[in-house]
């Protein structure tokens, strides 16, 4: 999330600045990745739960820890509206 | 010509009608007298909130400059630094954490309600609203409770602006900086101490392993005294304001306490408590066909960003039922507030607990007085009456 909005990508809003709260840094993690990543915690699954867009690959990219073996890592961002 | 002046009790006392004048007249407006601009447009603020390389916190969020008994911390500051104060704290304020101390709050709340129970009145400022966040903070960082009252004091003190007197008063800067003795003193006594599960703590082991310096952990701690208290008790009084201004939305609420968080998040759309943030331009910048130039401070109007019809549908009318989030009474991004979730959890718990005290309630509105702040919107004393022993 913060690597996008600092970055200032476009389709990454980061609203609540990383609090686990708006919902606004949805993102879908490519397929070759999405089984490298830290699975989401119960927080992040109950917010994911309640989006319209939600896909089997889907993220909050604040709850994403960034390390050295992510690098690469490839992340779609939800068009903006 | 519309002129908005951010000292005048006037626009303290009602600043919405400015705000629309400024959204339309002159959304890029400049203020000769103090010399600074400022946007009042939803999407302008979220734009200048967002640009944090052009329109950067660094130089302080306040019109009026830094104070210089001020340190550094998280809201002052700008990636990469802001983005290593913050991860220090950041996963302590998430909403599931939070969530623990539901009980806390509830007890403490109650407790401070208990000598009002008979009496059938309270001040929703000085009883409640004005210690709560204030209290609960201060068993979040572990501080002693025989030491509430003067941080209470000093925190008091160095909010309290006065009319014509830009920053702070002489008050204030002494409370800034009795404070920032008295958490000296805090760091230098935990350094020799074993470390518990309190804030202060998180932030002990964060400075003994070099992850934050001294002065980090200072400005942390200035910090959270005030972010502990100030603005949720704005939020509390605002709320319960509109809601008696409202007496069918307030009706509605009292049936079904379910509705207090979207009475809430109205209340931070449509009478936020944070009116308004400063930021410095780092270059020239160019917005409705005029040129910022660089090194001048921008005023974010918060309070004019919800009630813009440019975003919100019918701004003007408080309804609790939009219940939406989209709204920047917490700020927006980076700098977005921290303890979000903590500032709704308390201020859902304080309205339980005072609902199921007061039922229905009347302000006593000629004895409510506001604060004279440029950058805070609320109440410093709210007197509520009701049936007492109900």
């Amino acid at each position: 999330m913060e690597g996008a909005v600092i970055n200032s990508l476009p389709g990454m809003e980061g609203m609540c600045g990383g609090m686990l709260s708006c919902g606004t840094c949805h993102c879908y993690i490519d397929e070759q990745w999405i089984n490298r990543l830290v699975p989401p915690k119960a927080e992040e699954l109950a917010m994911l739960e309640s989006m319209d867009d939600r896909r089997p690959n889907s993220r909050l990219g604040c709850q994403i820890r960034i390390t050295d073996d992510l690098s690469g890592l490839v992340v779609h961002l939800p068009v903006e509206p | 010509m519309v002129e908005f002046d951010p000292y005048s009790y006037a626009t303290h006392e009602n600043p919405y009608p400015i705000y629309r004048r400024l959204r339309d007249e002159a959304p890029l407006y400049h203020n000769d007298q103090y010399d600074f601009w400022a946007v009042s447009r939803f999407d302008d603020c979220k734009s200048v909130l967002k640009n944090f390389s052009v329109f950067s916190s660094a130089k302080g969020i306040e019109l009026q400059g830094r104070p210089d008994a001020a340190y550094f911390d998280v809201m002052t500051t700008d990636p990469p630094n802001h983005t290593r104060l913050r991860h220090v704290m950041s996963e302590l304020f998430q909403p599931a954490k939070m969530a623990e101390l539901e009980q806390l709050i509830r007890t403490t709340a109650r407790s401070l309600l208990a000598s009002c129970r008979e009496t059938g009145r309270i001040d929703m400022i000085a009883d409640y609203a004005g210690r709560l966040p204030m209290l609960i903070m201060c068993r979040l960082l572990g501080y002693p409770p025989e030491d509430d009252a003067r941080i209470m004091q000093w925190t008091n003190d160095a909010v309290h602006t006065e009319e014509g007197v830009q920053g702070l008063t002489a008050a204030g800067i002494e409370g800034l900086i009795n404070l920032g003795k008295y958490n000296e003193a805090v760091i230098a006594a935990r350094s020799q101490a074993s470390l518990s599960e309190d804030l202060v703590s998180h932030l002990m082991t964060a400075l003994q392993s070099g992850r934050i310096n001294h002065l980090d952990t200072m400005g942390y701690l200035q910090l959270l005294a005030f972010a502990g208290h100030e603005t949720t008790t704005k939020l509390m009084g605002n709320a319960v304001f509109q809601l008696w201004k409202h007496p069918e939305t307030l009706q509605s609420v009292l049936d079904d306490p379910a509705l207090i968080s979207g009475a809430i998040e109205e209340t931070l759309r449509y009478d936020s408590s944070v009116q308004l943030q400063a930021r410095t331009t780092t270059r020239a910048v160019e917005m409705h066909g005029r040129v910022i130039p660089e090194g001048a401070k921008v005023a974010v109007l918060f309070g004019s960003a919800g009630r813009d019809d440019r975003k919100y549908e019918r701004p003007d009318v408080f309804d609790i039922k939009r219940n939406s989030r989209d709204h920047i009474g917490f700020g927006y991004g980076l700098h977005s507030c921290l303890g979000a979730p903590l500032a709704r959890l308390e201020s859902r718990i304080a309205l339980e607990e005072l609902f199921k005290m007061t039922g229905r309630y009347e302000v006593d509105q000629a004895n409510a007085r506001i604060v004279h702040s440029a950058n805070v919107h609320g109440f410093q004393s709210l007197p509520l009456s009701f049936k007492a022993g109900a």
